[in-house]
């Protein structure tokens, strides 16, 4: 779901997008990016862009994601 | 734990306890004696009404909630329930439970989940407070079951549950911890939603350990911690939660005891019309029980939007 990350002057700006419009966990994810890459050595700003394109389809999912699914019964 | 390690009158039911006290795990209905079927379809019965209660409850508060995303995540919160519901249900219907009739057959009496969800969710900071609290309930209990429970398909079900729990805990969470920092009429909202759904959930664990003579949940291992030791682990977490932001709760860590106490008479009178807890007013377990008995005041209204009602385009649906 990220699309790309972009470092301009200490400011992280990452470029992601989400499985829906619909997705109830958008304002936890987000949060959830800010405070991975906010503590960072050299990282003095956090933004998140949402863009939706392309669009996420499941082909995307990685293979370790994949298996994450599995395990909670999602095949 | 006394009440594990009582021997059962039986020799067939206690046969089964030593089994599974040597690592057999019960797989289908043949593994089952009469005992151990009847305390697991009590479990699970308290089980699915819990999470299919919980639909009409935060379905009604969704529509205070403050921004699109956050209505869709309490929407989605919603369906999950529903599915953790017919979990439970399905798998009382592989025991030969009728899954139709636990949701239209019964009276809005005889559904089995806890007081807190014939309550009126009746502004956001409530209904945050009721994911962070009774979903923190509901994880604290379904965790100890999915760890230490001797029905395999229920621990294998409970993956999947405790994945999407730990969500809505998280949507609680976060939010009660925004509310709390917004301050002003969002900060006094979220302690008035404490001040009355803090007791109400110390009541869902049940009997005091000092008071409960026998558990044959705990026999046939069914689950693992005590209710006290449950009532414990949840006040583990919301406690210093609610410190963490400044916000009031009627409990504190004890480090000498080594444990959580209660700073009022626990369990005490409740006045349902003005959502408030009497601490001047301590009650029995029996009077506890009693007002159980007699619901509350959502218990009618939540069951008929799950059933239609009696006198509704679908004609209630009633057995």
């Amino acid at each position: 779901m990220v699309y790309g990350i972009r470092v301009v002057d200490r400011r992280v700006q990452v470029r992601m997008t989400f499985t829906s419009i619909g997705c109830p966990a958008i304002d936890m994810l987000r949060d959830d990016v800010r405070a991975a890459l906010r503590p960072l050595p050299g990282v003095s700003a956090v933004e998140v862009v949402v863009v939706w394109s392309p669009p996420w389809t499941r082909h995307m999912i990685s293979e370790r994601g994949r298996r994450a699914l599995e395990v909670c019964g999602v095949v | 734990m006394t009440a594990a390690t009582t021997a059962l009158k039986d020799p067939a039911e206690q046969g089964l306890v030593d089994r599974i006290n040597a690592g057999f795990v019960v797989e289908s209905e043949d593994d089952m004696t009469p005992g151990y079927k009847r305390a697991l379809i009590v479990q699970l019965t308290v089980q699915g009404d819990t999470e299919l209660l919980s639909a009409p409850a935060y379905y009604l508060a969704s529509r205070d909630a403050p921004t699109i995303n956050s209505r869709i995540a309490v929407t989605a919160i919603v369906h999950d329930e529903l599915g953790h519901a017919n979990i439970a249900y399905r798998l009382m219907e592989d025991i030969g439970v009728d899954k139709r009739w636990l949701v239209f057959g019964r009276r809005p009496h005889e559904f089995k989940h806890p007081y807190g969800f014939d309550q009126p969710l009746e502004n956001w900071a409530e209904m945050v407070v009721a994911n962070g609290f009774f979903d923190r309930a509901g994880i604290t209990l379904l965790s100890d079951v999915h760890e230490h429970t001797s029905y395999g398909p229920l621990k294998r079900a409970l993956v999947k549950v405790d994945r999407e729990e730990v969500l809505h805990l998280r949507h609680g969470e976060s939010w009660m911890k925004r509310l709390a920092k917004a301050g002003g009429a969002a900060r006094e909202a979220l302690q008035r939603a404490v001040d009355w759904m803090f007791p109400m959930t110390l009541e869902w664990f049940g009997l005091p350990d000092t008071l409960k003579r026998h558990s044959d949940q705990l026999v046939y291992r069914l689950k693992g911690k005590t209710n006290d030791e449950l009532r414990q682990v949840w006040m583990a977490a919301t406690v210093p939660l609610c410190e963490g932001i400044g916000i009031r709760v009627p409990a504190h860590h004890d480090a000498e005891r080594g444990e959580y106490v209660i700073d009022y008479p626990f369990p005490c009178q409740y006045d349902a019309p003005a959502k408030r807890w009497r601490f001047d007013q301590p009650l029995s377990w029996e009077q506890v029980f009693e007002r159980w008995k007699a619901r509350g005041p959502m218990n009618q209204r939540y069951v008929e939007m799950l059933q239609g009602r009696a006198d509704g385009p679908f004609g209630g649906r009633r057995w």
